[in-house]
């Protein structure tokens, strides 16, 4: 059994008018059907662009926006439908690190109490015994405990993001949330950061479930990828096969923007232009959402790519899940002749 | 996890908590702590009023014109003291008492003069200061209780019951004001002369419950508006994670958040009550004589300006000890707000 375990999470919020008497006007799909699993001391990378429902799944999951439909299984207990009462014990199992390390620190308190703060909330300890396991915290993350006193604004972005981290740790979780852990950061902050969080799964054994737009930091914490377009994911699996040798169109676009280190390489990159902007979520494309921009849509026979959804599915032994007609040709009515053959041009 | 011992250690451990460097902040703060210092000594002053060697605020010597002021080091006490006062509280009474078992019928010369009818400046000034301080208490009060807890519930229940609660604040606030006030004194004073005795109450009481009425609007406004911003934020997220219920979320990080800009609005609005009970009795809808008020006597320093002389005393002595309560209050709200916030630096 797997840690956790997220089941068909659909996220969908009304999109209403102001006002006492508004109407709701549409719906957003945040997140459809997204389904995955994190085992224990795993970390799993959650990859998209803005607005492809990555942080609404994590705080869906959280128990922070309630979702649609859908499962959230922890360590075999259902979260969805517990109470925010019921929910209490099990919250210290899963906690989040966020995105902006500084809306995410209370002005008014000292980091002594941020970082105890968790431990208050459910009753933990004395307000010494506390004191004394927030500063241990804070020596965890690489601070020294004379910052106990001192105030958020008092240290830089990379440091206040380690308080945060010191914080979500207070409750000794099993698995990690990190939205967008480093993107708020200096470049010059953000390996110190992905280092410590490296350190800190290895000798915690915490499981990550890691939100990020950066597929080198990613690559660099995370053994397995899931690819996330519209609120959906579109492609999953291990990290060395998916970067290696990506099967989703959209996954080939992203990769084939990272720059390559080596000259050479990077000369020969091809790059796989997008065009145009994802569209809205409140109004998603039929068929596969990724339709509309993608560049190898006319590979497919008919208007398959238009009508049909694509099924996310493992397509052989490797644990590499896809969900694009081209790897599929046979399931279809529209089975075109030498399909085999288009998929197996791939690659960029 | 057990921490190595160090002496920053312990002294992070034994370091002085938020309130208490609030505290030291202000303290070090020489103008706020001077404000503060003038403000509880006008205080004393103003509820201990019976107790002071004044003459009665409302004894009428008719014998000639206003006179001016007479300097302490010329003529400092006279006797000829009258216990002569509206019907006052057994505590003043008391006071009173106290005071003629103390003085005598001694009583200090008219030190800031007297106006038209011969009644000593000096006394209907710290009479009059009664009036403002409770108005200014009053607004005090409403403006925290009723203001920081309808705004925060606005904010922190949100849809339709925020909208609810701010379409009130909003058909109250689009009244004006100053005409429902009017409008209000005048005809619940004819209403309540008919109404039996045991609902009978003074006009006075009304007039507070009519200011108390309106004081509150901006403050649950601003309020509502902060907590908003608040809810969004991820700390309050972070503090969800760990299990907080709402009482938490409220006390350890929505309260405290506002609390700055709490001050701020009520060392802005405070000033405006004054002046605005200052007006309603300069009017005559506020404080009825032979009460003081500052606004009455604000209203006699404007009548003795005319063509055939100027009587300034009656002008300045109320006008500075008005503006100097004022400035304190000012004084003392900026200091607080500065003391509050974490990031102001303690240069």
């Amino acid at each position: 059994m797997s840690l956790l375990a997220v089941r068909e999470l659909v996220v969908r919020f009304p999109l209403r008018g102001r006002g006492l008497l508004a109407r709701a006007r549409g719906v957003v799909h945040a997140v459809e059907d997204v389904s995955f699993d994190l085992e224990r001391g795993a970390a799993l990378g959650l990859v998209g662009e803005s607005g492809s429902g990555k942080s609404t799944t994590a705080r869906a999951i959280l128990g922070l926006v309630r979702p649609t439909s859908g499962s959230v299984k922890l360590a075999g207990t259902e979260l969805t439908t517990l109470s925010e009462r019921a929910r209490r014990p099990h919250r210290r199992r899963i906690q989040m690190v966020f995105q902006d390390p500084t809306g995410a620190l209370d002005p008014r308190l000292t980091v002594g109490a941020i970082v105890s703060e968790p431990l208050a909330i459910q009753r933990i300890g004395t307000r010494r015994e506390r004191r004394l396991r927030a500063a241990a915290l804070l020596d965890l993350v690489g601070l020294d405990s004379g910052a106990l006193e001192r105030y958020p604004h008092e240290f830089s972005g990379g440091q206040r993001q380690r308080i945060g981290i010191a914080r979500a740790l207070a409750l000794e979780p099993e698995v990690l949330v990190l939205d967008e852990p480093v993107s708020a950061l200096d470049v010059s902050v953000q390996a110190s950061i992905v280092n410590l969080l490296a350190e800190l799964r290895a000798r915690l054994g915490l499981a990550y479930l890691f939100i990020a737009h950066d597929l080198a930091v990613v690559r660099h914490v995370c053994e397995r990828v899931a690819v996330m377009y519209l609120g959906r994911i579109v492609e999953e699996g291990p990290r060395e096969k998916l970067f290696a040798r990506p099967r989703h169109p959209y996954t080939q676009a992203l990769l084939s923007a990272v720059p390559e280190p080596d000259p050479a390489a990077e000369r020969a990159r091809r790059r796989v232009v997008l065009l145009g902007d994802p569209p809205s979520p409140a109004n998603p494309p039929s068929g596969c959402a990724f339709h509309p921009r993608c560049p190898r849509v006319a590979e497919v026979p008919g208007d398959r790519c238009r009508l049909e959804r694509p099924r996310l599915a493992a397509l052989d032994t490797s644990g590499l899940r896809s969900a694009c007609h081209l790897d599929r040709p046979g399931e279809s009515a529209v089975t075109a002749p030498n399909a085999r053959d288009g998929s197996g041009a791939r690659g960029s | 996890m057990t921490p190595p011992a160090g002496s920053t250690r312990e002294r992070a451990l034994a370091a002085p908590g938020p309130w208490r460097r609030a505290a030291q902040d202000l303290r070090a703060n020489r103008p706020a702590l001077a404000a503060l210092c003038f403000l509880v000594l006008v205080v004393a002053g103003s509820l201990l009023a019976p107790l002071w060697p004044l003459p009665s605020p409302v004894a009428i010597d008719l014998r000639d014109e206003p006179r001016p002021p007479v300097a302490p080091w010329t003529s400092c006490l006279v006797p000829g003291f009258e216990p002569e006062y509206w019907e006052l509280s057994a505590p003043d009474r008391a006071l009173v008492t106290l005071r003629q078992s103390l003085f005598g019928d001694l009583q200090t010369a008219h030190w800031l003069g007297t106006d038209a009818k011969g009644r000593d400046l000096l006394a209907r000034i710290v009479w009059g200061s009664r009036t403002s301080l409770l108005v200014g208490l009053l607004a005090t009060l409403t403006s925290l209780l009723v203001g920081v807890a309808w705004g925060s519930i606005a904010g922190l229940a949100g849809g339709r019951t925020d909208a609810l609660m701010m379409r009130v604040v909003d058909a109250l606030y689009s009244l004006p004001v100053v005409f429902v006030v009017i409008f209000l004194i005048t005809a619940l004073d004819g209403w309540l002369a008919a109404a039996p005795p045991w609902l009978r109450v003074d006009r006075e009481s009304i007039f507070y419950v009519v200011i108390g009425l309106f004081t509150w609007l901006t403050m649950a406004r601003v309020v509502r508006g902060q907590v908003l911003q608040l809810k969004g934020s991820d700390f309050l997220a972070a503090a969800r994670l760990a299990g907080a219920g709402r009482a938490w979320l409220v006390r350890v990080h929505v309260l405290p958040n506002v609390l700055g800009l709490v001050v701020v609005v009520l060392t802005l609005s405070i000033p405006s009550i004054l002046l605005f009970e200052a007006f309603l009795s300069f009017l005559g809808l506020g404080i009825a004589p032979p009460r003081v008020s500052w606004g009455l006597l604000a209203a006699d320093g404007a009548e003795s300006i005319h063509p055939l002389g100027l009587d300034w005393w009656l002008v300045v002595a109320p006008a500075v000890a008005m503006g100097s309560v004022l400035l304190a209050l000012n004084v003392l709200g900026d200091g607080l707000r500065d003391a509050l916030d974490p990031k102001g630096g303690r240069a």
